[in-house]
């Protein structure tokens, strides 16, 4: 029982560090080396939400990126079904769209922490430092089950580095264009007999990129502008501590911080003057805290439970001013309290294998806002799955069930289905048929700046997803070695989908529209080579608004990733291409108007100094590395979201050290 | 090369690049927009609501139109199924310095201008092909050859009489400067400093915050809505909207209508602000547009005084959504005498919230029909009442908010509650014996019949109107209809007879969702 959950636990870590790690829980294709043996906590313990062994989840592993300067938002964007709506250029908002979904369908957890604020619902991905990020689990398909209202696209967990007695540091720091800064330290110890991490992250950049003007109509065009009111900087910080209590029960304590400071041009216009319309003294600042303290263990009782309790806290400011007429001024605060109960039972029988999980949950969310009445929710879930393993293990079927109270809405009743069939030892079919739902958020319900309302009488969204499709793994074929496959279909039926629109000639209103459909085909794959590790993800989206079969904007039918990476075993240097492309991009829902497709290229090579000569080891540096990277080779113009400017070919300097 | 020689060779190139790779800008290759217009229809902006349209009467079967972002006008051919852009003729966009006064608009404390309307000249007063352009932000009118899509240049000058603060972007007092638009920013010195909601808006007001010291409540002209030529000289209706703080109530400052003298014989032509009154004040507030007509052999500006309107507040206690407008005082249509600048006085509509296009005025020039912003209702006025010496203005009314014209709803619109409505677009057809109304909120036409019909006192009895039909001309705007194309706005029919002078479409029309498009409709012709 035990060797079964360990392997269930397990990374599927295809190789070593070059490529990502497609990972599929529950799955034990492949064994794993740790450098320090796992405590029985770890192994045991349920996890944030349970374990979803049908579900498909893509597993970045931030170390396999190391050099390549990536920012969160582009870690993300190589899950297959994933599209990252960008509102300029580094530093800037970045949200998350899975499978067509909005960025306020997609639940985003820190550590297990939910960041979806109750006021605007979405998450923006750029405030999460790259640095301290061990890894991202991005599960596509409904989710409500697990994570309750919201996840109607998906689930992203964004796990933190671990704390750890053993002592470690890491530094790194950067320099790229347009005078982009990053410094990021974090430092492992034994405290008082905690294990600590310790981590901070700094960002900073003026962003005054050119790029050109959409259409370049306009005869006083110079060619390019300038992005103004650009700059940016960001403190993030991250606190962890952990102990075990006793052999069977683990105590972990966690706090993420972040304050950033940016100004905010907005769109840019074909006319508008030499400025082409940015705002000029747009400012915005953000706090944001995530705190979770949780209780863990395993084998408890005579029903050999796990079990865990994690109660968290979110506070969220934002501070947007604009003298620019109209003048806006708003400052918002939103708090999140919370706690979660879990308990997970298996057994195995001569023919019939059985995980049962069952977790509660309680939440309050608050919104204060400076010139506006504060509005309060109460959440409450109650969610069961029955994992069943049959036929030697090679059928698992999990039928999972929630109920989810969301104060001022019906409650609902959240069923779902999975199952996962082996058909070799190689091969898996994977499908899975749930409901998803989210409730309107604060700004969709009450909003009401004059021409911008919300309306309290909004009905929740709600939706059936549907998915399946085949995982092959094979860890050698051939030449090929850690080769893995995955084809994805999937179909989901979305009624009262929110939308702020123009209903009446003086106000833009979030409304329900009815029947919007998104579908489509997910394929991604990996295999290594010797040296060389390809990785690669395609995406066909065809999203529908049933009624007259135009697309939902903002949505590319078409979306593809490459990744090729050229690295020494020993570390001495890697070489990595990428290529992303993205089709047309629907501008509005006419269905008649589209930002052209554009494809990008980046580049980037890591020396590793402590493999190429031994004065790092001199130093006292385990690990000391130098890279170059390149983004935008071709320096394309891009536009995403809406048409905001992006910018064009940068470079940046990166130094990493560990010891 | 010892390894100390290795690194510092490698650093020097790395430190150029450091400072020479300072980014791209996006130069390998443009991102841009594309888009397909809807059958009959061409796209002007992917942003909604294009804000003008008008027949070119110099070339039959052409018309101008504008879109708001980019700030542009285009030439039209509509004499097809669709209307396309002319080939040959571009897109006039404005460029940043849209007056041609040296200095870019758009920056630091400039605004830039924000067009709301694009007025043909008839070729009766002007021999070349003119078009004016009144923008507000930046506050002007903007010349231009709308045949050749470019601007046109102007001589502006200022009498020596004026004082030197009475008109902010003008040449000073004396002198003349040439230019491709005329600002409107003149210093408006009412008689009165009260606004639209009662206040005495000079009481309190800060040192300088008066255009001329001497006149408290003075203030410089904004919201530059309407435009017109009439007897030899340029009128401008100024809106001249103060507040709005609370959109539920904002306020308005006292309307205005600018005058300049023209010289239109000189190339260029010559503008300057009128001697003899460089602004008419007008009795009711937010004059949003101006309508020259001739009745009586005399020149009269109609102005039409829309009312203070604001947006409906929502109220918590009801589950709807209130957002309809508010006609927080009452309209009216101002009647001007072109050649002597006398305010004639004014036609009260009452609280009907007028819209903001010119007035329709029938063929014959007998009646000027006009719409409401929060309504199915129609207004109307019988000229023959302003041709009288003193004019008739009581008489003059053939509908007002009172006694509207009224046409109902279309099954299947949305509800009052989620969209209160709006007149689009009003136009007579040639014959001037049917008049064709659209519809904002249930995307309908309306047609009625005309046949004039006098009362004992020989004013346009009412019966002459008759409603004959209501269809959908585009969707209705309700939530479900997301993506389809709706909210119809401009309308405007082609003079001739359909079939006989001409082969193709009657009328134009804007809409303005999703995107801004100008499409061709057959009312008549077959």
């Amino acid at each position: 029982m035990q060797a079964a959950g360990r392997g269930r636990a397990a990374l599927a870590a295809l190789g070593v560090a070059f490529a990502p790690a497609v990972r599929a829980a529950a799955d034990e294709r492949f064994e794993v080396e740790r450098t320090t043996p796992p405590a029985v906590v770890e192994d045991r313990a349920p996890t944030a939400r349970p374990e979803d062994p049908t579900g498909f989840t893509h597993v970045i592993e931030a170390d396999e990126y190391a050099g390549e300067g990536r920012r969160v938002e582009e870690l993300i964007e190589t899950a297959p079904g994933v599209h990252v709506r960008r509102f300029g250029g580094p530093g800037e908002s970045a949200e998350i769209s899975i499978r067509g979904s909005t960025g306020a369908q997609v639940v985003v957890l820190l550590d297990g922490v939910r960041l979806n604020s109750a006021q605007s619902g979405t998450v923006d991905l750029a405030t999460i430092p790259a640095h301290l990020v061990e890894r991202i689990e991005v599960t596509r398909g409904g989710g409500s089950v697990q994570s309750g209202s919201d996840a109607i696209g998906g689930v992203v967990n964004i796990v933190t580095r671990r704390a750890s007695a053993k002592p470690s540091s890491q530094a790194s720091g950067s320099l790229g264009s347009w005078d982009t800064w990053t410094a990021s330290l974090s430092q492992t110890a034994e405290l008082a007999g905690h294990e600590l991490l310790l981590g901070y992250d700094f960002f900073k950049t003026s962003g005054d990129w050119d790029f050109q003007p959409v259409s370049g109509v306009n005869p006083s065009d110079p060619g390019t502008v300038e992005r103004i009111n650009n700059r940016s900087e960001q403190h993030s910080g991250l606190l962890k501590l952990s102990r075990d209590l006793s052999e069977r029960v683990r105590l972990e304590l966690s706090d993420s911080l972040f304050y950033g400071s940016e100004g905010r041009p907005g769109l840019d216009l074909d006319s508008g003057g030499p400025l082409r319309g940015q705002r000029e003294h747009a400012h915005q600042r953000r706090t944001r805290n995530a705190a979770q303290l949780r209780l863990h263990g395993v084998e408890a009782t005579s029903l050999d439970l796990d079990w865990e309790l994690r109660v968290f806290h979110r506070f969220d400011r934002s501070r947007f001013r604009d003298p620019q007429d109209p003048p806006v001024d708003s400052d918002d605060r939103n708090t999140a309290l919370g706690a979660r109960f879990g308990l997970e039972h298996e057994r195995e029988g001569e023919h019939l294998g059985q995980a049962l999980s069952l977790a509660a949950e309680l939440r309050g969310d608050r919104l204060d806002p400076k010139w506006a009445r504060k509005r309060e929710r109460r959440v409450f879930g109650v969610s069961a799955q029955d994992e069943l393993r049959l036929l030697g293990d090679r059928l698992r079927i999990v039928p999972a069930l929630r109920f989810d109270d969301s104060e001022g809405f019906d409650a609902e009743w959240i069923p779902r289905i999975g199952a996962s069939l082996r058909l070799a030892s190689w091969l898996r079919l994977k499908g899975n048929a749930e409901r998803s739902y989210r409730v309107p958020n604060f700004d969709e319900l009450y909003l009401d700046e004059a021409t911008l309302r919300g309306d309290p009488s909004l009905r929740p969204e709600d939706a059936r997803n549907y998915d399946l499709g085949f995982e092959l793994a094979r860890a050698a074929w051939g030449p090929l070695s850690a080769l893995s496959l995955e084809l994805v279909g999937f179909w989901n039926d979305i009624d009262n989908t929110i939308v702020f629109q123009q209903v009446s000639p003086n106000v833009i209103k979030a409304t329900n529209i009815p029947d919007v459909r998104s579908r489509g085909l997910e394929l991604s794959g990996s295999a290594r080579w010797g040296w060389l590790a390809v990785s690669g993800s395609y995406t066909r989206l065809d999203t529908e608004i049933r009624r007259n079969g135009n697309p939902l904007p903002g949505r590319p039918e078409h979306e593809a990733d490459l990744r090729v990476a050229l690295a020494d075993a020993a570390d001495r240097f890697k070489l990595v291409g990428t290529l992303l492309h993205t089709g047309e991009i629907p501008v509005n829902a006419s269905g008649r108007t589209f930002l052209s497709g554009r494809t990008t290229f980046d580049a980037s090579l890591r020396l590793g100094l402590h493999a190429l000569s031994h004065w790092p080891e001199r130093l006292g540096l385990r690990e000391l590395a130098f890279a170059v990277t390149a983004t935008n080779l071709t320096d394309r113009a891009v536009r995403d979201a809406l048409s905001f400017p992006r910018p064009g070919r940068s470079l940046t300097f990166l130094l990493e050290a560990r010891r | 090369m010892r390894a100390g020689e290795r690194m510092r060779a490698l650093a020097a190139p790395l430190c150029l690049a450091v400072v020479a790779c300072q980014g791209g800008n996006g130069d390998g290759g443009r991102s841009k927009v594309e888009s397909q217009p809807s059958p009959g229809c061409t796209v002007l902006s992917e942003l909604a609501f294009p804000p003008a349209l008008d027949w070119l009467p110099a070339r039959p079967g052409f018309a101008v139109s504008a879109s708001v972002e980019p700030a542009a006008v285009q030439l039209l051919d509509a004499r097809g199924e669709a209307p396309r852009r002319v080939e040959g003729v571009a897109t006039l966009v404005l460029p940043d310095d849209s007056d041609g006064d040296g200095v870019a608009e758009g920056s630091g404390t400039l605004p830039s201008p924000v067009i709301d309307d694009v007025i043909v000249v008839p070729p009766a007063l002007v021999d070349a092909g003119l078009g004016l352009i009144t923008a507000s932000g930046y506050e002007e009118v903007i010349w231009y050859r709308p045949d050749r899509g470019e601007l046109a240049s102007v001589e502006i000058s200022v009498d020596a009489s004026f004082a030197p603060d009475d008109f902010r972007r003008l040449p000073a007092p004396g002198e003349a400067a040439r230019r491709t638009a005329v600002s409107t920013e003149t210093c408006i010195k009412p008689f009165a400093p009260i606004d639209s909601t009662g206040v005495d808006y000079s009481l309190g007001a800060p040192p300088g915050a008066f255009c001329d010291a001497a006149v408290p409540g003075s203030f410089y002209a904004r919201f530059t809505s309407g435009a017109t030529l009439a007897a030899g000289r340029l009128f401008v209706s100024m809106s001249n909207l103060g507040s709005v703080a609370n959109p539920a109530a904002p306020r308005f400052l006292p309307g205005a209508v600018l005058v300049f003298d023209l010289d239109l014989a000189s190339d260029p032509a010559g503008v300057a602000p009128s001697p003899l009154a460089p602004f008419i004040e007008t009795e009711y507030f937010n004059p949003t547009h101006v309508t020259r007509v001739e009745v009586a052999g005399r020149e009269l500006v109609l102005v039409t005084s829309s009312g203070a309107i604001g947006i409906e507040a929502d109220d918590p206690r009801t589950p709807e959504v209130e957002q309809g407008s508010l006609a927080l005082t009452e309209g009216a249509v101002e009647v001007l005498d072109a050649e002597t600048l006398a305010h004639l006085g004014s036609v009260p509509i009452g609280l009907g919230a007028l819209t903001f296009d010119r007035l329709a005025v029938d063929p014959s020039g007998r009646v000027a029909v006009l719409g409401s912003a929060l309504a199915r209702e129609l207004y109307a006025l019988d000229l023959a009442a302003l041709g009288e010496d003193p004019p008739d203005l009581a008489g003059a009314a053939i509908f007002d908010a009172v006694a509207p014209l009224t046409f109902a709803a279309l099954p299947g619109g949305p509800p009052l509650t989620s969209c209160a409505p709006l007149v689009g677009g009003i136009a007579w057809n040639d014959a001037g014996d049917r008049l064709f109304v659209s519809e904002r909120c249930d995307g309908s036409l309306s047609e009625f019949a005309f046949a004039l019909i006098e009362d004992a006192a020989g004013r346009v009895d009412p019966q002459s109107f008759r409603w004959i039909a209501s269809e959908p001309l585009i969707a209705p705007l309700r939530a479900d209809t997301l993506g389809d194309q709706r909210d119809p706005g401009r309308l405007r029919i082609r003079s001739g007879r359909p079939g006989v002078d001409y082969a193709g479409p009657d009328a134009l029309f804007l809409s303005s969702q999703p995107d801004g498009q100008a499409c061709a409709l057959r009312l008549e012709s077959l």
